[in-house]
């Protein structure tokens, strides 16, 4: 959009008309907030004095009506839509790489239902996600969704995402939380999905738009489910020889019982991620695990956690360790704490079936230790979300010092992700686990669908057949 | 620009997005800009030529209630405050400041308060304490400052009120931020408090409080009596039991936690007792103590009314989530925003005035 | 009559950085830098004769990398009249008498003073041999570790600090005053200040500029060499007591 145009006024004004003159906003400073998330490369252009990408205006609905009025002019003006919840993502998802429309949903942060009797909370999605986990807190229950974003992402942002929490191998991710949505179609569409997760109603609509990342509609209301705040709450730690043996002890103690935290290190975060947070100082691998619930159910569960590991042969570290991470577990994302620039980081968050999770943690290990030595490359991983048929490796590279230069240093970057990410594509896993694709993986997308890419082709065409929402995301 | 020091802040703010839950401003604007990292990233920004500080940016910078919410949570020391007063001082110097704020502080050159006006005087004489009533409550919450003085007669304590008393320089310093015309005033302050010789100042206002108790003296101006604040005073006279309020019921009530009190002084079991004195049943918000949500400031409240009574309203929200009957505040700052949109069936409750009745 | 006071002070890595690492302590990577704590109190001095003296003007004068101009550049908004950075690469690695050496160059080109205020240590390295020296140098009388100082006529009075109380003592200009730390409580910038400052630069003096041959630089120019640096471990000092006449060969044996 030419920002001088006549016509560009005529559309500012048509969305000043839709949710209000104090909600439309073409201030450079303004939109230039927009230009960076949490994804490393966006960091890094704006730290080389570079100009990100920035949206052509900025529009913040304070409804449901409103976002399906600003849809309905995105539409028929074929204005890019990209929806930013709070800018939290790794994957530069909410990066108006399109320009046009930036629709900061933060004003829609209204409770709308908390019913304790029937276990849900609806809110619209633009609350803070901590903020709703204080709604349903101060009644002394718990949505049980905690990811270090909490404080920071949206509500919106994590079911965008499909996001998960620390809590997830007991309570499960943004997925298995969510019991309905409203959603705002690109053409400008109210619609609900089934008032029940679970029925046999034909397809379920949930997962069409839950990890959508923007690109198939807006959600604009989120009803979750939600527990009581847990009876108690214990914290153990570990130490296994290797990671070998960290996870075949984990998949048995996972398809025993079901722990709400179980987070197993590999050897070199180990010493270094943990022993720097936690000051634990020992080599091996790792593990904190935490039971939580009814005091009866959690005893006979710790009896048999402490069962297996024995049987693995794990050094039992008592519950000093495990509480230690779980009062630091947000203040390793914190600067000074978290790799921050000048360095180069990237988190390759994967999941596979038991069978595969270790071969993949292998195989993307020397995928970037053996292709990037050069560039002085750290690999470190642990495993932090955990299934009865697998597992995720949150495994993260580490380059103290990458190119000055930005479009080197972007080079170098992609080249990374390339050699990591299609050592888990060929080893059984797949693009992400609980980050999503954003802009960052959006060209590995058809890679990993192959021909079933075109389920999702045809399910944007048909409901977005302008392509305005998010574009280049999701490799839609 | 802003020094390097606050830009060091403002690189380390940039990328991190652990606070902004807590920012009052954001919650209820739902504006990117209104969060401490977007300040940080903008002023990198600025200082890599890659934005211009300009009248937009130095309107984003006085939005912001300096309540100190982000800081206080935050595990690194990084502080958003220290960029964005500084970011203030460059948009006066650089004559971007908003209107309404330059108005402020004309009002402030001109009157010695941010309203312009003689300020009521409350001057008395006294030899065993000063009270210092501070520009808000004398000028808007009269009601209080005048309670506060009942409650020391009624204990027999002979309080002493200065007559012209002088700004704090708190004021100025959301302003313009930490600058010698600040410190010009403090020092001042410093010297009219230090001629009454009294030994004890008992502070109205936890604004004032502060940059007394915790600037005053790396600038150089110390007051030589003890400062104290007034909900801390009133509560030990309650403890020695040199006050004994009538027993009344008045039904449920939540305190609220200032700024200041909550997270310079870490000060919350003072209005707690007073409240219990003054005959309420306590409930409490979940945000509470050093998490208690701003609920704004005069000085704001002065140049961005909109925006002001709208976090006003936020921590409203936050009181109506517990069924409690009364918003109690022991605050004239707090009183004053709280006061501008008082929901149906709620009530605000001012704890001098509220204690001074049960006397 | 006061014309002019020369100040000398010195960027140092911040001591309250508040990067840390995993065990909760300071991570010192060089790169935030403030005003040594003692330079502080010498430059509020400075600012509060010339206060005191109308015409007086104040010149500062700091030796260090160009990135510290940034920082320099923050004086004039305190009322500093002039700021000069004497930074060259090849005066890194001075040791303190080539720091001194350097400084004097520099001193001399800016013409007569009545008084070079600098701090009585750097709190970087410890050594607090700078004023000493400066003074030496420049063949001028020096009162060190001041913690009061007025203008007298022709001279200044000053309140020493020593282990066990003060001394007052009288001196006359032009001489060096070396200033006690958290004694003067530096101002803060205004804003008529920070206006008038906008346009200023710091002047950046070489080497070459105030004289200097290379031999005379940095390391090279340097008597002393730092080997290593240790810290200093509870309970591991194995300390022994000898002759003088052993000295020699235990310095040796323990390869200092």
């Amino acid at each position: 959009m030419q920002e001088r145009s006549l016509m560009f006024h005529m559309i500012r004004s048509e969305l000043e008309d839709a949710v209000g003159v104090e909600n439309v906003s073409t201030k450079k400073n303004e939109r230039a907030v927009y230009s960076v998330d949490y994804f490393w490369l966006s960091r890094k252009w704006q730290d080389a004095g570079e100009e990100g990408p920035m949206p052509d205006i900025v529009v913040r609905p304070g409804s449901t009506e409103e976002v399906s009025k600003v849809l309905k002019i995105a539409n028929y003006y074929k204005i890019p839509v990209t929806t930013w919840g709070g800018g939290s993502g790794s994957q530069g998802g909410a990066l108006p790489v399109a320009g046009g429309i930036l629709l900061d949903i933060k004003r829609m942060d209204k409770l709308i239902d908390l019913n304790v009797e029937a276990g849900t909370v609806t809110c619209e999605t633009g609350m803070i996600f901590s903020t709703l986990e204080d709604y349903v807190n101060e009644k002394g229950y718990s949505v049980m969704h905690l990811p270090s974003c909490m404080t920071c992402c949206t509500v919106g942002g994590a079911l965008a995402h499909n996001g998960i929490g620390i809590l997830s191998t007991k309570y499960g991710k943004m997925d298995d939380m969510c019991l309905s949505l409203e959603v705002v179609l690109p053409n400008g569409d109210i619609i609900d999905t089934l008032p029940v997760p679970k029925h046999s109603t034909g397809p379920n609509l949930l997962p069409f738009f839950i990890g959508s990342e923007g690109t198939l509609g807006i959600m604009t209301k989120a009803k979750f489910k939600i527990v009581k705040l847990p009876e108690v709450r214990t914290h153990h730690a570990f130490l296994f020889s290797d990671i070998h043996v960290g996870y075949e002890a984990c998949r048995e103690i996972v398809q025993a019982v079901k722990p709400s935290i179980m987070r197993l290190f590999d050897e070199a975060e180990t010493v270094s991620i943990v022993k720097k947070v936690i000051g634990f100082e020992k080599k091996g691998s790792f593990l904190n695990l935490t039971l939580e619930g009814h005091k009866k159910i959690v005893a006979a569960e710790e009896e048999i956690v402490l069962e297996i590991a024995e049987k693995y042969g794990a050094q039992y570290l008592g519950h000093e360790y495990g509480e230690k991470w779980f009062e630091n577990r947000i203040t390793f994302f914190y600067p000074g704490h978290i790799m921050d620039l000048p360095q180069m980081f990237g988190t390759l968050d994967t999941v596979a079936t038991h069978d595969n999770i270790e071969k993949i943690y292998r195989a993307m290990k020397s995928a970037i230790e053996d292709n990037f030595q050069e560039n002085k490359v750290r690999f470190i991983s642990h495993s932090s979300h955990w299934y009865d048929w697998g597992a995720m490796n949150y495994s993260r590279f580490i380059i103290d010092n990458p190119p000055k230069d930005p479009e080197e240093a972007l080079r170098l970057h992609n080249r990374i992700w390339n050699a990591g990410v299609r050592a888990t594509l060929a080893n059984g896993g797949v693009l992400n686990d609980h980050h999503g694709i954003g802009l960052k993986l959006s060209r590995l997308m058809k890679e990993q669908y192959g021909p079933a890419m075109q389920v999702l082709q045809a399910l944007k065409k048909e409901l977005d057949p302008n392509g305005i929402m998010n574009p280049y995301k999701l490799g839609l | 620009m802003v020094s390097q020091k606050a830009l060091q802040h403002a690189e380390k703010c940039r990328f991190c997005w652990m606070c902004r839950h807590l920012c009052p401003v954001q919650h209820q604007t739902g504006k990117e800009l209104n969060t401490p990292r977007a300040k940080g990233l903008l002023l990198s920004m600025v200082s890599k030529k890659s934005a211009e500080f300009d009248r937009d940016m130095a309107q984003a910078m006085y939005e912001c209630m300096l309540c100190d919410a982000c800081v206080n949570d935050c595990c690194t020391g990084y502080q958003p405050p220290l960029f964005i007063r500084e970011a203030r001082t460059e948009a006066v110097v650089n004559e971007l400041a908003p209107e309404a704020v330059m108005q402020l502080i004309e009002n402030v050159e001109t009157s010695g308060n941010i309203y312009g006006t003689v300020k009521p005087s409350f001057a008395r004489e006294g030899t065993d304490v000063l009270v210092y009533i501070g520009e808000v409550a004398a000028c808007k919450v009269s009601g209080m400052a005048k309670a506060l003085l009942n409650i020391l007669e009624k204990t027999g304590i002979r309080a002493k009120v200065l007559d012209n008393e002088p700004a704090s320089g708190a004021m100025l310093a959301d302003l313009m931020g930490y600058v010698e015309e600040v410190t010009q005033q403090a020092s001042a302050c410093a010297d009219a408090i230090n001629a009454a010789k009294l030994p004890t100042v008992v502070v109205l206002d936890s604004y004032d409080a502060e940059i007394m108790k915790q600037r005053y003296a790396e600038w150089g101006c110390e007051i030589k009596a003890e400062v104290v604040t007034a909900t801390a005073y009133v509560a030990k006279l309650l403890e020695e039991g040199k006050l004994a309020p009538k027993s009344k019921k008045r039904g449920s009530g939540v305190c609220h936690d200032d700024d200041r009190l909550a997270r310079s002084f870490y000060e919350f079991a003072p209005v707690r007792a007073m409240a219990k004195a003054a005959g309420f049943d306590l409930a409490e918000m979940f945000n509470r103590e050093r998490l208690a949500k701003s609920c704004g400031s005069a000085v704001a409240l002065g140049y961005m009314p909109e925006i002001t009574i709208k976090v006003a309203g936020g921590r409203w929200q936050d009181m109506i989530r517990t069924d409690a009957k009364a918003m109690l505040v022991a605050n004239p700052q707090a009183y004053l925003c709280l006061s501008q949109c008082v929901p149906a069936e709620k009530e605000l409750v001012d704890l001098f005035t509220a204690l001074d009745e049960s006397l | 009559m006061i014309k002019r006071i020369l100040v000398c002070v010195k960027l140092v890595p911040t001591a309250t950085s508040v990067e840390m690492d995993g065990q909760f302590r300071l991570k010192r990577d060089g790169t935030s830098l403030q005003l040594n704590i003692a330079d502080v109190s010498a430059l509020e001095a400075a600012l509060r004769l010339k206060a005191a003296t109308p015409d007086a003007e104040v010149v500062v004068l700091s030796m260090g990398p160009a990135k510290t101009s940034q920082t320099l550049q923050e004086l004039y908004a305190l009322g500093a009249d002039r700021v000069i950075l004497l930074s060259d690469p090849a005066l890194a690695g001075a040791d303190s008498f080539a720091t001194a050496k350097a400084l004097v160059a520099a001193i001399r080109c800016l013409g007569d003073f009545d008084c070079l205020l600098c701090g009585r240590r750097a709190i970087d390295a410890e050594t607090g041999q700078i004023p000493g020296q400066l003074a030496a140098a420049l063949g001028i009388p020096a009162v060190t570790n001041v913690q009061q100082l007025t203008a007298r006529d022709n001279g200044f009075l000053c309140q020493r600090r020593l282990e066990n109380g003060t001394a007052q003592l009288e001196i006359a200009a032009p001489c060096l005053l070396s200033v006690c730390e958290y004694t003067y409580p530096l101002r803060l910038p205004g804003i008529m200040g920070k206006r008038r400052a906008r346009d200023k630069q710091v002047e950046v003096l070489t080497a070459v500029a105030v004289g200097l041959s290379a031999e005379e630089c940095g390391l090279r120019g340097s008597k002393t060499k730092v080997i290593r640096v240790d810290t200093r471990a509870p309970g591991l000092r194995k300390c022994r007591y000898c002759e003088t006449d052993v000295l020699a060969e235990k310095i040796r044996e323990v390869q200092l």
